[in-house]
């Protein structure tokens, strides 16, 4: 039932609309369409970093498919090759993914 | 044009893996005949960096900029004013990439970062290939 309702509001939206469904009693899902620039709505809290709460479906894969690869990565990332701690060089280019946010736009304007 | 999240996390994170190892082994590396190697995996790194990017730039996300504090450097090998084998011609546009790389981190643009990531590959790649010539010759004459 829950899939099929994903897919009748994905079939009822225009490409790069977001919105939010409820179904399945109080659980919150809303559609991703990164082509309209941003993954998530604006109306959220800005300038966040990767936001776990929330469920992208359309029959993609959802957030918290996201959640589980995320936590594989971070559960097998290797330590530096002595076993000490990491060597401090390049110390800003590293860990990128974390300054990846999802709400470009709203990021400036609460800036 | 759409984009999963979950694939531009996937492209992130294997990039990323590869990239700091790239790094962890100009930084712990002493001056040796690997040296074109690291190169060579630095430029494969950079070029699924500039990948990862591309990708995040098209599903729309930002990036919030980074504080460089001082001289930006990759790593010591790697660094101005060491001994570095290899054109200088090359290693100036090796630096000058570097100086682009620390441009990006600190502006908000992923495509910014794609470009820099692009270009730092590039010029790796030209050094690794120029100086693994140099040492097979140089092989070759020892042996």
């Amino acid at each position: 039932v829950e899939r099929a309702l994903d897919l009748a509001v994905a079939a009822w939206l225009e490409p790069g609309e977001l919105a939010d469904v409820r179904c399945s009693g109080d659980r919150e899902q809303q559609l991703v369409d990164l082509s309209a620039g941003s993954a998530f709505p604006s109306g959220g809290r800005r300038g966040r970093s990767w936001d776990r709460r929330r469920e992208p479906v359309d029959g993609r894969i959802r957030q918290s498919e996201v959640d589980r690869m995320l936590g594989e990565q971070a559960s097998n990332r290797p330590t530096a090759p002595s076993g000490g701690p990491r060597p401090p060089a390049a110390e800003p280019a590293r860990d990128l993914i974390s300054s990846l946010i999802t709400d470009p736009e709203g990021s400036r304007d609460a800036g | 044009m759409q984009v999963e999240v979950a694939s531009i996390v996937k492209q992130m994170m294997s990039a990323g893996e590869r990239w700091e190892s790239a790094l962890d082994a100009h930084a712990l590396a002493p001056p040796d005949a690997g040296f074109p190697v690291r190169l060579r995996a630095l430029s494969i790194a950079a070029g699924e960096q500039a990948a990862a990017f591309e990708l995040a730039a098209q599903g729309g996300l930002g990036w919030r900029s980074r504080a460089i504090d001082g001289e930006f450097s990759l790593a010591p090998e790697l660094t101005p004013g060491r001994t570095r084998p290899g054109p200088p011609e090359l290693w100036k546009r090796f630096d000058a990439a570097t100086a682009a790389l620390a441009t990006a981190l600190a502006g908000s643009s992923p495509k910014g970062l794609a470009e820099s990531f692009t270009e730092l590959s590039e010029v790796s790649g030209l050094l690794a290939s120029d100086l693994q010539r140099t040492y097979r010759a140089a092989t070759r004459v020892a042996g």
